[in-house]
């Protein structure tokens, strides 16, 4: 069962079933802080009915005019509580508040490794499509990214899903994955 | 303005007291009104020890109210350092020159200390500042002020006086009286500070007001409670009916409440058939398994099992099914009828072949077996079940992707969890089998984290030390996490390697990132006037501040230190914490020690929670510290390194309490050994004694070993420290005496220990030699042992692994 519950700071203390997991992050205290202060709705969890958190949502807003839109920054959930559609629950829920009043974004969007055949389908069972393929995104400091080379182990696909505000799908393209871009073209 | 000097503060930070108060001499000389200097000059004289002096010449300074900030927070530190009581610094000043930027500065200090009251005062006095052409934005001022209120309410509401507890929400609401709300923040606080009011007719309706035009998650849950609190059940009713149908918010809780609602309302059957009708969902089943609480006609047993039916495959049926069952409930049959109905006998039988739903399903199965009648793990046929059901499952193993886990660990951990129950003892013979089996599961099921903490745990008890911190490297654990969950790697990490890294990373973690990072924090979420997350920043940066693994890390650095020879480390960074960790606790509520350990991810697998009788056998070997222990380990350093403060004979008091009343379940035999030393120094009545030194373990494989001869360093250098620090007739010559006798004992004792390294090796691998036989047989013929289905050569390679392991843990003492 779940209910969705806002974020707090003292949650960072309840995540290591979540967090252990090897494709979860554990960042710097002041990132997670930083999305706390300026996004605050925009970060919660998914509780168990003992209130353990379960799974939770990290995303920020950024962009201008018609490239306003919601980030998902992280969404991870605790292996118990895999194969039930939290995720997608936690998305949805997203969809929902960055739509309406204050924010109404045009899109949401996220970037996920270009091989995690998974995330995508699930993405793409969401209503997600690939917008464009960002090359090197995770080479880290030593890949120079070139968009001639392509590489699924370190490039991103930013995935994105239009929200009722962009009535025209202005936001979103076709074929996405053969449109390259280098990692700074995907600063806002 | 303050002028600061890097040679004064050269000669401070190198010790040399002497050169800094005759630079800071010819300062004043030079700049004689400028205050910052004469501050120094009494935190000067303050580290000097010449205490009375430091005090008056600080008392002299603020009597002429400076107002400069580095000067107050100078000030600050000397009254500190002198264990002075004095008045509140900034609030004296500020009250003397409110303008802006200093009290600004009382804002942020208060923060950096996290002083609720502080910040309530300073907030409160910015709004009436003398701004001094300062351009800041009054309406963001007074919800600074607002908020702070209602954090003073909630975390001092034991000890605020019932006056103000009143007085101050009242305050709050006449402060911005004429303001109305104007987005969810600030909707928050005016909720907030009516609810502290008393006010909850006005709030719900302020509330629904706001949530026509925003649906604010906070604002949300909080118009549910009020209508809940007000018994509004018809309305209640109504906005979770709105949230569940109309914006299909399938919400668990919002479920509940309407279950709640609709009840009290007399309205259970439309509810009924509301639930009926939507779509099936985790939630809207459960929500009929809730019904039955309310509508006696419907059959629990119906709902638990339409429940498992749809989700027996699922890996959170049994979380969520946990709050509606308890041990002793009849609901076996339903599971016996659903193994069969999805031919789980077939699966056993090697009649067919599993899939992930079957295993999860089996898992489910024995999850809820073990749960209902928890007598099945005293009983050998509950292990080969487990072992059945893993061997039947293994084939789904070579499915895994990269990263994936097999639910099927939970059968090993199960079996495990039995067979220590089963167990008389946690002997070395145990742990070696234990090891071996998971570390089985673990090189099927890499990433499984469950796996790698019990073998990190058990590891530390066989004395292989270095395969815990590798276990504990492949966590990548770091930041938060090092508060939380290095317990199970650090517990007396100190005196079992000198290898241990973890001590000063989990350190450097409250260094570097804790105390910097958080005062920053709370400041940019006032800035941003996110009130909704204020509070638990402020008690996010309190749990830290004051973190009980901070605590327990001192008292291990200051060993690791002692051990190795490095007193200035413990002088210069350990013993602060010391005294800082002794007002704390001494402290009002809001700052106590807070135990932020977690002690549940270790159990969050079979049953999903401590099992007393495999708890109480592990705890036999290192067991687990507790806050007792904590205290009575940092009075005992207070007592040695602390001479000269006007609490000692206070931390003596309490450490000859603490000794007599700490269970000697949460100490190891060598710990009791250790402070009845002390204790016998220290008792004015002279009727504590020593407990007489222990024999030396003679298992190399056990927690014990090294444990035993890093003590016995400790504790000579413990001695060795007291004797040439102590005040001639501070202990009587009898006293002395003894303990000189006692070093000399313990120094040919280490001195023959350190000749005898070579043969604990020889010794080791003769202990290997034969366990590894004994293992190998229980492995291979017995009943239980063989139904693990450990190869051979598998545990070959387990064992030259724990003899290379154990070479480096008796490495380890060659350097003490």
């Amino acid at each position: 069962m779940t209910s969705i519950r806002p974020f707090q700071a003292t949650d960072l203390f309840t995540l290591n079933p979540i967090n252990l997991d090897p494709l979860t992050e554990d960042f710097y205290l002041y990132f997670y802080m930083q999305y706390l202060s300026s996004w605050p709705s925009l970060f919660y969890k998914s509780v168990s009915p003992s209130n353990e958190p379960t799974g939770y949502m990290l995303a920020k807003t950024e962009g201008k005019r018609k490239e306003w839109h919601s980030h998902i920054s992280a969404v991870t959930i605790n292996p118990n509580y895999r194969r039930i559609g939290l995720a997608s629950h936690l998305c949805t829920a997203l969809e929902k508040v960055t739509a309406n009043k204050p924010y109404d974004c045009y899109f949401v969007d996220l970037f996920v490794k270009a091989n995690n055949k998974l995330a995508i389908t699930m993405y793409e069972k969401l209503g997600y499509t690939v917008f464009r393929r960002v090359v090197g995104y995770y080479g880290g400091v030593d890949v120079i990214p070139d968009k001639k080379k392509i590489d699924d182990e370190i490039d991103a696909f930013d995935m994105r899903k239009s929200l009722p505000i962009d009535i025209n799908g202005e936001c979103t393209r076709k074929n996405g994955r053969n449109f390259k871009v280098l990692p700074n073209d995907v600063r806002f | 303005m303050s002028t600061k000097d890097l040679k004064i503060d050269a000669a401070i930070k190198s010790g040399n007291n002497k050169l800094a108060l005759r630079l800071v001499q010819e300062k004043i000389k030079q700049h004689p009104n400028s205050s910052y200097f004469y501050a120094l000059q009494a935190q000067i004289l303050a580290l000097s020890n010449d205490i009375d002096n430091a005090v008056v010449k600080a008392k002299e300074l603020l009597d002429k109210f400076p107002s400069d900030p580095e000067t107050l927070k100078i000030l600050i530190s000397v009254f500190e350092l002198c264990e002075y009581d004095s008045e509140d610094v900034f609030e004296k000043v500020c009250k003397k020159y409110p303008t802006f930027n200093l009290i600004y500065e009382r804002f942020n200090h208060s923060i950096n200390t996290c002083d609720l009251n502080g910040i309530q005062k300073s907030t409160m006095a910015l709004t009436k500042a003398i701004m001094g052409g300062t351009v800041v934005d009054q309406r963001m001022l007074k919800f600074w002020a607002c908020f702070s209120l209602v954090l003073v309410c909630f975390a001092c509401k034991e000890t605020l006086k019932a006056p103000l507890l009143k007085l101050y929400p009242q305050m709050g609401l006449r402060l911005i009286d004429k303001i109305k709300p104007a987005n969810a923040q600030e909707q928050y606080v005016y909720s907030r500070l009516l609810q502290l009011a008393g006010k909850d007719e006005e709030n719900a309706s302020s509330l629904k007001e706001f949530l026509k035009k925003e649906n604010d998650l906070e604002l949300k849950l909080m118009y549910f409670e009020c209508l809940e609190n007000l018994g509004y059940w018809h309305d209640l009713s109504e906005i979770c009916n709105k949230y569940l149908v109309e914006l299909k918010e399938d919400d668990w809780d919002t479920w509940k409440l309407y279950i709640k609602a609709s009840s009290k309302n007399d309205k259970l059957e439309e509810c009924v058939a509301i639930i009926k009708s939507y779509p099936v969902t985790r939630n809207s089943q459960l929500a009929l398994i809730e019904l039955t609480k309310y509508d006696l006609t419907m059959s629990f047993n119906e709902c638990f099992l339409n429940y498992v039916q749809k989700y027996g495959h699922k890996l959170c049926c049994f979380l969520d099914l946990k709050i509606f069952i308890k041990p002793g409930d009849l609901l076996f049959e339903i599971l016996e009828s659903e193994f069969e109905k999805r031919k789980i006998p077939d699966i056993l039988n090697k009649k067919q072949n599993p899939t992930e739903n079957d295993l999860v399903f089996m898992v489910n199965y024995l999850k809820f077996k073990a749960y209902l009648c928890q007598d099945v793990f005293k009983s050998p046929e509950f292990i080969k079940q487990c072992c059945f059901f893993y061997s039947s499952t293994k084939p789904l193993l070579t499915n895994l992707v990269k990263f994936e886990y097999f639910a099927g660990f939970e059968f090993i951990i199960l079996a495990l969890q039995s067979l220590i129950v089963q167990s008389d003892e946690l002997s070395t013979e145990l742990l070696i089998k234990l090891t071996i089996v998971l570390e089985n599961a673990l090189s099927k099921n890499p990433y499984e984290f469950h796996l790698k903490l019990w073998l990190i745990k058990l590891y530390s008890k066989l004395n292989l030390i270095s395969e815990s911190t590798e276990l504990f490297k492949s966590l990548k654990i770091k930041f938060i996490q090092l508060d939380t969950i290095s317990h199970v790697l650090n517990t007396r990490l100190s005196t079992l390697t000198t290898q241990n890294e973890t001590l000063f990373t989990l350190s450097n973690f409250y260094t570097q990132h804790a105390d910097t990072e958080l005062p920053a924090m709370v400041s940019n979420c006032f800035q941003e006037q996110s009130y909704n997350k204020l509070q638990s920043f402020i008690e996010f940066q309190l749990r830290l501040q004051n973190s009980y693994t901070k605590y327990t890390n001192v008292v291990e650095l200051i060993k690791t230190n002692r051990i190795l020879d490095d007193q200035s480390t413990i002088d210069d960074d350990l013993r602060p914490l010391l005294k800082k960790y002794y007002k704390t606790e001494s402290q009002d509520k809001i700052c106590q020690i807070s135990d932020n350990r977690d002690m549940t991810t270790f159990w969050n697998c079979g049953i999903h929670e401590t099992i007393k009788a495999v708890s109480d056998k592990l705890n036999t070997v290192n067991p687990e510290l507790t806050s007792s222990y904590t205290r009575l380990m940092i009075v005992k350093e207070l007592i040695i390194y602390d001479t000269s403060s006007k609490y000692h004979s206070a931390y003596v008091t309490e450490f000859l309490q603490l000794y007599s009343s700490v269970g000697s379940e949460s100490l190891t035999s060598l710990e009791k050994w250790n402070l009845s030393i002390i204790a016998e120094l220290v008792d004015p009545t002279s009727t504590v004694k020593a407990i007489d030194i222990i024999s030396p373990p003679k298992s190399t494989l056990n927690f014990n070993f090294n444990h035993y001869y890093f003590t016995l360093v400790d504790v000579s250098k413990q001695i060795k420290y007291i004797l040439s620090n102590t005040k001639k007739g501070t202990f009587s010559s009898d006293k002395i005496k003894n303990l000189k006798s006692l070093a000399t004992e313990l120094n040919s004792r280490i001195k023959s220990f350190r000749e005898d390294v070579l043969e604990f090796k020889r010794i080791s691998k003769r202990e290997i030699q034969s366990l590894k036989g004994d293992v190998s047989t229980w492995f291979k013929n017995d009943d239980l042992g063989s139904l693990f289905e450990i190869d051979q050569d598998f545990m070959t390679g387990c064992f030259e692994k724990y003899d290379n392991a154990i070479g480096s843990s008796l490495l380890s003492l060659r350097k003490i």
